[in-house]
Formats: C-alpha cells, structure tokens, sequence
C-alpha cells in the first residue's frame, strides 16, 4: 500500500488548480503525536472491560427474563412451592456465579500483569464495607465498591489511573474521594481529569461538592439547566440562555453537559457583543479540552476577539 | 531457495504470535503494532481531516478499535490495508460529529453556518488549505473518501478500491464527481472545463 508505488491509473485529480491545493495538502508536515502506546493500551483495556460488563449485564437481563416467563407460565406450581422457585433461585445463582466468575478471571488477569502498586500512591478505604482496590498496575487501580482517599505525593513520578464504573480518572497529584456509587470523584487537592465511559473528558476541580456522571442526581439539575437554556434560546431570549449557562457553568463545573454549555456561552456572549467573556469562556473551553477536536475553531474565534487581559474563569480579568 | 521459504515462513508465524498476543492484551505485542503503524495512521488521519486537533483522539480510537476487533482480522489482507480501513471509518464517525456539532452551534448562537472559518486556517501558508477541508466537509462520505485516498493519499485505483470496498470504477466516478463538486465550491475551473 505505499502510495509512492508506480501506477497506470487515471490522474486523480484533472484540474490543476485544484492539484496544486492538494499537493500542498500533502506537504503539511505532521505533527508530533502526542499519545502512546501505554495510552492505548489502558484504552483497550477500558473498552474490553466495558464490553464485558454488557454481556453480563445483557445475561442477567436474559436469565431475569426467563424467571419471570416461568413464572408466568407456572403460577400456581409457585404458590404450591413445589420446588419450582428452587430451581428460579438455582437459575439466578448460576447467573450470579458466572458473573463473579467472569470478574474473577478479569480481576486475575488485571493482577498477573502489575500487582503491585508504586510507592508513592496510597489507597485508603473510607467506610467498612469498602470492597480492596484491584492493582492493575503500578499505577493503575480498579475500584470495585465503596467509597476510596487516593493519594499520590507532589512530587510523584507519574500520576495514577483509578478507574471507575464510568470510566477513569488521571490523577497526577494530590488527592480524591472516590465512591463507586453514582460513581462520584471529588478532588480535594491537585490536578486531576476525569475521562468518562463515553470518552468524553472532564477537568476536576477542586471543590468540596462531589461531580458526579450523568445518571447520578447531582448532574440532572445540570442537565435541567442545559435543557432551560435550550427552551430560552427557542423562544429567543438569548440573554435568558446565558444566564442560565452561567449558572450552569458556576454549579455544575464537572457536569457531562458543561462541555457544550461553555461553548454555547462562547458563541452566544460573542454574538450578543461581549466579547471580553466570550474571550474568557473560549478561552475556558481551550483550557479545560486541549484536545478537543473543535480546537481550532475554537482559536480562531479567539484570534477573532484580539488580545485582552488575563480572565478568571469566566470572568475577565481587573 | 529453502532458506527463502523457511524465513518467509518463520516471518509470518511471528507476525500471527504478535497478533495473538495482542489480541490477548499483551502490552508488549500492542506496543509493537503501535509503534510500527503510529505514523502511517496519523497521516492518514491528517489529510482525511486537514484538523491536527484531532490526530491523537483518532489515531487512539482507530488502534483500541483495531486491537478490540483482532479475532476478525482474517489476516488474508495486510494489517496495514485493515488499519487503513478502520481508519477511514473513524474519520467518517469524525467528519458527521464536526457537522453536527457546528450546526447545533450555529442554532445555539442564532447565526448561519461559517461559510469559511477551517480546521487549518491558522496555517498563514495555507488558507486556501482551510476552503479545501471546508468543502470536503460538505461532500457526501463516499465521494469524499474517494477523493481523499485518490487524491490526498495518493493510492492507486486499485488500492482505493480495496480500502472501500467498492469496485475500481465506482472509486473512479466518485473522485471525478467529488473533484467536481469541489472545483465548484471553491471557485475553480474543473479539469474536463479546462
């Protein structure tokens, strides 16, 4: 497949203007890749352990399913207790068994990799039922349940991944309160950024108040306001949706939906002739998702607005 | 002659154990095909896109992709062919997010669609680059895989063909259209007008 091969076809291109636009395409030099195989690798991981976590799922639905059509058809061998709801309860603890089974096997295969972790991260569990962290690798931990401190000290070599029913997060220092319920992250000191199952990336800050994903409650009042500025922007009240965003913005930093809450600030500041916040929320945006694919959009509509001073959040600066 | 053979045989079972290991999660193994293929998809990704924003998140979603669905691999076509492939998928995924993104911006902001406004304009060489990518945004998928294998990646009918999935005439129609369309969104003379 080398493209530098001889060939006998047809030109691609007829129109020399157009060739010479083309060309030129070609020669833009590539820029330096800046991510890994680790990264990729952690990525794959991620992507197999989320796709086995659905096929058990879709399992237990299958077996639930099948109960409750026995159920259905044997109702009064059930009320006779016959040893019809033995044999449910039997079906019900294969399933259980085969998927603690196939945690198991996951689990073994995370520990034959890396068992042990790195020095300078601790692990502490904060309630009793608190299920061990799996040691992935030396830097990367598996929470199963309960409620986690993860430490790792300033001056660190690396960050640690921990990683969570939705996702993972990076934390390259300081520390975070990690429940595996909802799942909640809370950074209480450092830097850290959480990448959802989905892919998409939220920049923790710290806070006292947890973020939290999109099914937990805390993130549904986001979601309210996200869908309040979508109806005020409906009814054209434009200065109605930023507010709203704002609002938004300033409750909900780590929401799914500030992603595209700032953005949409950006462009509605903009447009309603603020430029000085529409400087601070793109350049909000460019700060929080470096590597978002809309980027240099997103820098050109900086470079549209010119030079300001230093903002602060959203705010511009004194 | 016999050493020829042994070695091209020894070759392959190496390349099936590294496939296998990668497949099973090897890090070692993943890191081989990464390293071995890193750039040829990060270029891929660069001209099919014209954006370098978005290398790293594609280059990324076309190896988990392509080590996630290892045990498909038949292995009758070369790993570079397969890549290739997966990779014109995911940027096709890239090209309808970007669209629906900007519409949804523009709706945000009560204004039109920039006309112009490019993944690359900020190349000061290159604006023209940005009206290019601009109006490869707007051509339908097939049309614009074509011409950017054909025309971009330079590949030969045949190797386009393969990459597609459609036969060699059919990636030939598609890049004369999609030249086409594209001479006439950026104001150029088309080559059969010339």
């Amino acid at each position: 497949m080398s493209p530098s091969s001889e060939r006998r076809d047809e030109p691609a291109v007829l129109s020399e203007e157009l060739g010479r636009i083309v060309d030129e395409a070609r020669l833009v030099p590539l820029p330096e890749l800046g991510v890994g195989a680790a990264q990729i690798h952690r990525g794959w991981w991620e992507h197999r352990a989320r796709r086995r976590r659905n096929v058990a799922f879709v399992g237990l639905l299958a077996a639930a399913g099948l109960a409750a059509l026995f159920f259905g058809l044997q109702p009064r061998a059930w009320q006779r207790g016959d040893g019809s709801s033995e044999l449910v309860n039997a079906a019900h603890t294969a399933a259980r068994a085969e998927s603690s089974a196939q945690i198991e096997r996951d689990r073994g295969e995370q520990v034959e990799q890396e068992p042990m972790l790195a020095a300078d991260i601790s692990i502490v569990k904060k309630t009793e039922a608190t299920t061990d962290a799996v040691v992935i690798g030396p830097r990367e931990v598996l929470l199963t349940a309960g409620s986690y401190e993860i430490t790792i000290t300033e001056h660190a070599a690396a960050g640690v991944v921990v990683r969570l029913p939705d996702g993972h997060v990076e934390l390259v220092r300081g520390v975070i309160l990690a429940e595996t319920d909802g799942p909640t992250v809370t950074l209480l000191r450092g830097e850290a950024e959480w990448i959802h199952g989905d892919g998409s990336e939220t920049k923790l800050v710290p806070s006292t108040q947890a973020a939290r994903t999109p099914q937990a409650g805390g993130q549904s009042s986001a979601q309210s306001l996200a869908e309040r500025a979508d109806e005020l922007l409906a009814r054209g009240d434009r200065d109605g949706a930023i507010g709203v965003l704002e609002r938004l913005l300033r409750k909900h930093p780590n929401a799914a939906s500030a992603r595209g809450a700032t953005l949409d600030l950006a462009r509605l500041l903009k447009a309603s002739g603020r430029r000085e916040r529409a400087r601070c929320a793109y350049s909000l945006y460019l700060s929080r998702w470096p590597y978002s694919q809309l980027r240099s959009d997103v820098e050109k509509a900086l470079r549209e607005l010119g030079e300001g001073p230093d903002c602060d959040g959203l705010d511009p600066g004194k | 002659m016999a050493m020829t053979v042994r070695d091209e045989s020894r070759g392959k079972s190496s390349a099936r154990a590294l496939l296998l290991a990668a497949q099973r999660g090897d890090a070692a193994a993943q890191a081989e095909i990464f390293d071995a293929h890193k750039v040829q998809v990060a270029r891929q990704v660069h001209r099919m896109t014209g954006d370098a924003g978005a290398i790293d998140d594609l280059v990324q979603e076309v190896f988990i992709a392509a080590f996630s669905a290892l045990p498909t691999f038949r292995g009758d076509a070369q790993l570079q062919t397969w890549l290739h492939t997966i990779t014109v998928n995911k940027v096709r995924n890239w090209w309808d997010s970007r669209k629906r993104r900007r519409a949804r911006e523009a709706r945000a902001a009560h204004e039109p669609l920039p006309t112009s406004g490019t993944p690359e304009d900020h190349v000061a060489s290159g604006e023209h680059l940005g009206r290019l990518y601009e109006a490869l945004g707007e051509l339908p998928d097939a049309l614009r895989e074509a011409f950017t294998l054909r025309a971009i990646e330079r590949m030969s009918l045949k190797e386009a063909s393969a990459i597609l999935d459609a036969p060699v005439s059919t990636v030939s129609y598609r890049t004369r259209r999609a030249e086409k369309l594209l001479c006439e969104a950026l104001g150029i003379p088309w080559g059969e007008e010339q």
